[in-house]
């Protein structure tokens, strides 16, 4: 039973890692692909733009680059927060595992990630509405991107500008695509450890009773 | 800390930690606590029985009881079920 245990413990920080640093890279993403956005609409390029850009693209692409940039910097903070914690399980996992662990160990380890997660709830639900809107920013630039491209075509522009717009567009939708999916995986291990709580709870009836009767 | 734990996962810490016989001052910096929750878990403890006190002159020292044992392994076994039932998450 202690492999088990030992085996569902290392692929869940494998999998807690993975998604922190997936999720540290892709904020640093959307910041700094939020503040090139804003400068390039506040400098337009020679070359990038056709004369006369309609007003409405032009204000979206500012405010969702602003938005992606500022929800860049909080989820950058909340990431670090989050990652700082997990780390000190992890580091007590490994400490604990340079010898033959016992069931105490194992428990240990379950009490450390639990009040971990109680501790963390409120950043994790956060970071569940941050990548969420990250993600729909960039879907949104995205969009824009696309009827950019469909108007360029139409108006008979350039194949350059054109080919640039369907390269921002890829990078835009890919950003907001993978936001948006570490937005669900986070959602999926809140929901996970919500159950595990939900059923200590229960749980803690039975040692309630235990203590009671001294 | 800052730590959320329940109050059962502190009685826990304390009988696990005093397998041996400790002092106050090392449970309360071993399990987190300042010295006024402290007394009170170990008040509470020591009333029903799981933990036993011993007075050496000065030097009291708190040490887990045949009982405390019961309760190490319910907790155990409780916390160990929660994690098989409920699947870890995996990317």
């Amino acid at each position: 039973m202690n492999k088990d245990i030992g085996k569902t413990f290392e692929d869940e920080f494998l999998s807690f890692f993975a998604l922190y640093l997936m999720n540290l890279v892709f904020a640093a993403l959307s910041m700094a692909i939020g503040m090139m956005i804003v400068i390039l609409q506040v400098i337009p390029q020679p070359g990038t733009s056709p004369a006369g850009v309609p007003v409405i693209p032009f204000l979206l692409s500012l405010i969702l680059g602003c938005a992606a940039f500022v929800l860049g910097l909080i989820w950058i903070s909340v990431t670090a927060k989050l990652l700082k914690s997990v780390k000190v399980v992890r580091s007590a996992y490994k400490q604990k595992k340079k010898r033959e662990m016992t069931s105490e160990d194992f428990t240990s380890m379950m009490v450390h990630m639990m009040t971990q997660y109680r501790e963390q709830k409120k950043m994790i639900r956060a970071m569940v509405l941050i990548c969420m809107l990250g993600g729909l920013c960039y879907v949104g630039l995205g969009a824009l991107n696309i009827v950019q491209i469909i108007s360029r075509i139409a108006s008979g522009d350039a194949m350059q500008p054109v080919l640039i717009t369907i390269f921002a567009a890829a990078i835009n939708l890919t950003i907001g695509g993978a936001s948006l999916l570490i937005s669900t995986y986070f959602r999926r291990y809140a929901k996970v450890w919500d159950a595990r709580l939900d059923a200590l709870t229960i749980s803690e009836g039975e040692l309630d009773r235990m203590l009671e009767r001294g | 800390m800052g730590e959320r734990r329940s109050q059962y996962e502190i009685y826990w810490e304390i009988l696990t930690f005093c397998k041996t016989g400790r002092s106050f001052t090392g449970i309360i910096n071993r399990c987190d606590l300042n010295s006024k929750t402290g007394q009170e878990y170990l008040e509470f403890l020591v009333g029903k029985g799981y933990l036993a006190v011993t007075k050496e002159g000065e030097k009291t020292t708190y040490a887990a009881t045949e009982k405390a044992a019961e309760y190490i392994t319910l907790f155990s076994r409780l916390y160990q079920s929660v994690f098989d039932e409920i699947p870890g998450f995996k990317l």
